[in-house]
């Protein structure tokens, strides 16, 4: 039986002392426990007479503490004992490179894992946690993985090939400036390829750029033809691009999900400063707190014109502005295990975002037609075709895309988003895509003015999270961001609401969540920093107070989702049988002006034929 | 190959500063040098304080042993990678070539057994100086350097009489020759051979850190009269003086023989273990070292970080830079005591015995 010391080195808590003793007790150890206050001389004497396998101390780090620690360490190597014990130390503020600084042979950093305590005590690497941070062994997760997309209830099954088969039929011969830019993008990439390859080629990408600018709008035009920005944009200072490194020089923190238990739900918040640099820091604070994926978000403008810009520019309002270089910048800084999503769901640069995201680094893209075709945003019919070829750009490169039901914000109410859902995933699966659909957790417009909502949220939430599962065997990720529409200004309120709504769709079984800043509906701003980590803390203890606990729904919720089932069947009948996905747009199928949401105009009138 | 070890008496006490100082020195003399160190260190901001830190830049051809995660951060690029089985928190202890300039994270090992297998493949690379980096206030490693360099400050505490007075007590125990010690005793264990040639008496442990182990050894002494007394690993200076007290002015004839004076540092306060020897000495009796690791200079530095109780955060702040260094070397006659960014500064390189 191995021995272990454990020593507390603290005057007086021992908390972590005794918990471990218990545990390692259970496990089989000859566990020994020296009392608060021990001195480091006492601890190796104990040791001295009773050869432990390990030291395992446990301390809160503050100024003089280190040396405390270190006395302990230089002692043992002093008596010699250090040559046959192992030394572990683990406590609040205690880092790998701390430990490592003291002396310690092995460090426990941020909550207890016994395996991983065992594995020292036994010597053994295998854990990977002794010697390898979280960040060089945490894989990427594959949020589509082990879903077949199988549909469960034939009805609707049938009506999403009917508007398939119309959709791509009608969209077959068509195509956009926004297309084309597409394409021309890609024969741009491959110059720059080319040029670092050594063989340049500086007259063919000019005369891309020039065909590429001719499809453009006139603003646009303006930044390639005259170096003029648009208003708010400026270019970001070689100093300011310079500094970045070397903040970032230093080892990193290990990733600590957000999660208590198991691998899902994982956890996602956007940026979109309107600043790259800004960008950077919310991401590596929000991958410090446990984040496991970041949304890149552009200015509304950016969707609302022909042609993206180029360079590495900064923007004096919301959303980061959609060039190679910025996003090259941005993704340069993340973890090798943060899931990365580049949406282009909306606006008339959607192809070309997916073509630029794929050669950036994107994991994951956001396209929704009837979403991005509504709502202030671009023309349906310009939308669907784009779209199209969007999804083809998704399946091309094997990158999953999920679908934002933010229409719901709106007032559409949910079976009728739900059915823009479904359309998009039986699109992108028809092309060979990997869909995601994202019901929206929210208190919408259709929920107060119908009273949905009156007695409480998790009835109705609840079904609209089980919906899903009665109809396809499909990933599914509620935002955007949860909690919508109940968020105030007040950030203990706002935090609470997340959090609240994120561990509902936890208790769903779902794969993952969206979740806001507690600033982000009333910043009047770039969302701050310190509201970004309120949500993250508040989440992780209430993952922490919930644990794997799982909900059921009450006879209440099971009647809303019977109800939002039958009313999905119904609206995907009446589009199969309208004939034409964009005029059911138009017409309101799938979210009606009297339900508040009217068609998108940028755009309209911009789909031409495909020349012979 | 040399190997030079800088150790301090507390965290920002200027190691770092001190050993970049001798690598430029160094750098200029053609060694083919290799960097280790038995903490970490390479990081721009204090783990503790958040304050900014000296970093260590390396040159092309240096040797840089450290852990494979740490070849990550820094902007030195490193070519040659070379194994060496020594694990450490942070990952396998690598030995890296410098191919292009620039700052390195350093994070060796820190244990003797591992620090011993390092510097014999580092002599199979034809290095000729290795620079030992401490940390914090550890130093028991560096018994295998071949000499060492001590750093105290104002971090250590801010009361310069009290500075320069512990930086003497330390000082005072480089001093005891070296002693080779017969077959008679155990290199893991307490023992006194008596010279009137009774057999020797072991304890079965190498340290004397407790009341009852200290009873022991002071029977043996009164029972079997002078001799020679190993304690090979860590030792309680009180007990110590408790012992010579105890023995009172009959010491004539006895020897208490150490492992190396950093042994006795790491074992406790450097003022107890200066007054323990005082009285035994005084009483007659004699210390001996199996391993006298050799002080080249001492240096002193007058900053510490301040804590803000209102602000919750640490500032830069420095006592007398010449009121320190004028009182470590009036306290401290014996060694040169030098304050890096105040020079001149005498021959480093030769109190390193660098000097080619």
């Amino acid at each position: 039986m191995k021995k272990v010391l454990l020593a507390p080195l603290d005057p007086v808590h021992d908390n972590a002392i005794k918990l471990l003793k218990r545990k390692l007790s259970e496990a089989g150890y000859e566990a020994v426990s020296m009392p608060p206050g021990t001195a480091a001389e006492e601890v190796v004497q104990r040791a001295l007479v009773m050869h432990p396998d390990a030291i395992l101390v446990s301390r809160t780090l503050g100024y003089k503490v280190a040396e405390t620690l270190s006395h302990l360490v230089d002692l043992a190597e002093a008596s010699g004992i250090h040559d046959t014990t192992r030394l572990g130390v683990g406590g609040m503020a205690i880092t790998k490179e701390i430990g490592a600084e003291l002396g310690f042979d092995g460090c426990f950093v941020g909550d207890l894992k016994m395996a991983e305590v065992i594995d020292f005590i036994e010597n053994r690497a295998s854990s990977g946690a002794l010697e390898n941070s979280g960040q060089t062994t945490r894989a990427k997760p594959d949020i589509t993985g082990g879903y077949s997309y199988q549909f469960y209830d034939a009805r609707i099954e049938a009506a999403l090939h009917q508007i398939t088969d119309q959709v791509l039929g009608w969209a077959a011969n068509k195509t956009t400036d926004g297309i084309e830019r597409a394409k021309i993008r890609m024969e741009m990439l491959e110059c720059d390829a080319a040029e670092r390859d050594s063989r340049a080629n500086p007259a063919a990408r000019q005369a891309l750029l020039k065909r590429y600018v001719a499809l453009c709008d006139a603003d646009i035009q303006a930044f390639y033809q005259d170096g003029q920005l648009p208003s708010g944009v400026r270019w970001l200072g070689q100093a300011e691009i310079d500094k970045v490194p070397r903040l970032f020089d230093t080892p990193h923190a290990e990733f600590t999900p957000l999660r208590h238990t198991g691998e899902r739900p994982l956890f996602f918040s956007q940026y979109g400063t309107g600043c790259p640099v800004m960008d950077v820091y919310h991401i590596k604070v929000a991958e410090a707190w446990g984040i496991d994926g970041v949304f890149h978000f552009d200015p509304s403008w950016n969707a609302q014109r022909e042609g993206l810009l180029e360079g590495h520019l900064t923007h004096e309002h919301d959303g980061t502005i959609l060039t190679l270089e910025n996003l090259k910048f941005i993704h340069h800084f993340m973890e090798p295990y943060t899931l990365w999503n580049v949406r282009g769901h909306r606006g008339l640069n959607t192809p070309e975002t997916q073509v630029l995201g794929h050669a950036a680094g994107a994991d994951l893209f956001k396209i929704n037609i009837p979403y991005g075709g509504t709502a202030g945003g671009t023309d349906p019919e310009r939308l669907t075709v784009d779209g199209i070829y969007s999804l083809m750009l998704a399946a091309q490169y094997g990158i999953p895309f999920d679908i934002p039901g933010n229409d719901e914000l709106s007032g559409v109410p949910p079976y009728k988003t739900f059915a823009g859902l479904l359309i998009m995933m039986a699109l992108g699966l028809r092309l060979g895509a990997r869909p995601i659909p994202k019901p929206l957790l929210c208190y919408s417009p259709y929920m107060t003015i119908n009273g949905r909502m009156d007695d409480n949220m998790i009835d109705m939430n609840l079904a609209k999270l089980a919906v899903w599962r009665d109809i396809v065997d499909t990933p599914i990720w509620p935002g955007e961001p949860v909690g919508f529409m109940t968020h105030t200004p007040d950030r203990v309120q706002s935090s609470v609401q997340t959090a609240l709504h994120a561990t509902l769709a936890a208790t769903m079984g779902v794969d993952a969540v969206t979740i806001a800043s507690s600033d982000e509906a009333y910043s009047k701003g770039p969302i701050s920093v310190q509201a970004r980590v309120d949500t993250l803390r508040a989440v992780k203890d209430e993952l922490r107070f919930q644990g794997s606990v799982k909900a059921t729904l009450s006879p209440a919720a099971e009647l809303i989702k019977e109800e939002i089932h039958e009313k999905i069947a119904e609206t995907l009948h009446q589009v199969a049988q309208r004939g034409d996905f964009v005029a059911s747009i138009y017409e309101g199928l799938m979210g009606s002006q009297e339900d508040g949401l009217y068609p998108g105009r940028v755009g309209r009138g911009t789909v031409r034929g495909l020349e012979a | 190959m040399r190997t030079l070890g800088f150790v301090g008496t507390a965290k920002n006490t200027g190691k770092t500063t001190t050993a970049l100082h001798i690598l430029q020195l160094v750098s200029a003399t053609g060694y083919h040098t290799a960097l280790t160190s038995i903490g970490y260190d390479g990081e721009n901001n204090d783990h503790v304080t958040g304050l900014p830190k000296p970093r260590y830049f390396a040159e092309p051809g240096m040797l840089v042993a450290t852990a494979q995660r740490c070849l990550d951060y820094g902007t030195a690029e490193y070519g040659r990678l070379q194994p060496t089985g020594l694990r450490t928190i942070l990952g396998e202890v690598l030995i890296a070539e410098v191919q292009q300039a620039g700052y390195v994270h350093v994070a060796g090992p820190n244990r003797r057994v591992d620090i011993e297998r390092l510097l014999q493949m580092l002599r199979g690379m034809d290095v000729e100086l290795t620079m030992l980096d401490g940390a914090l206030n550890r130093l028991a490693p560096m018994v295998l350097a071949d000499g060492m360099v001590l750093s105290t400050g104002a971090a250590f505490d801010e009361r310069i009489p009290l500075i320069a007075d512990h930086a003497a007590a330390m000082e005072s125990l480089f001093h005891y020759p070296k002693i080779q010690l017969g077959e008679r005793f155990s290199p893991n264990q307490i023992g006194y051979a008596p010279d009137n040639g009774e057999p020797c008496q072991q304890l079965p442990t190498s340290s004397m850190l407790d009341a009852e182990t200290a009873g022991i050894v002071l029977n043996w002494l009164q029972s079997s009269g002078p001799g020679t007394c190993v304690v090979p690993g860590a030792c309680d200076p009180g007990l110590f003086l408790n012992l010579a007290q105890a023995l009172g002015a009959q010491a004539d004839g006895y020897r208490f023989v150490f492992t190396s004076p950093v042994n006795l540092i790491a074992s406790g306060s450097p003022p107890t273990w200066r007054a323990a020897f005082a009285q035994w000495t005084q009483a007659g009796g004699t210390v001996a070292y199996t391993t006298p690791t050799p002080l080249c200079f001492l240096t002193v530095n007058p900053f510490y970080p301040l804590y803000l109780q209102k602000t919750g955060k640490y500032i830069p702040a420095f006592v007398d830079k010449t009121e320190l260094l004028a009182a470590a070397r009036k306290a401290v006659p014996n060694a040169a005591v030098i304050d890096i960014l105040q020079p001149p500064h005498p021959d480093l390189l030769a109190l390193c015995g660098l000097r080619r």
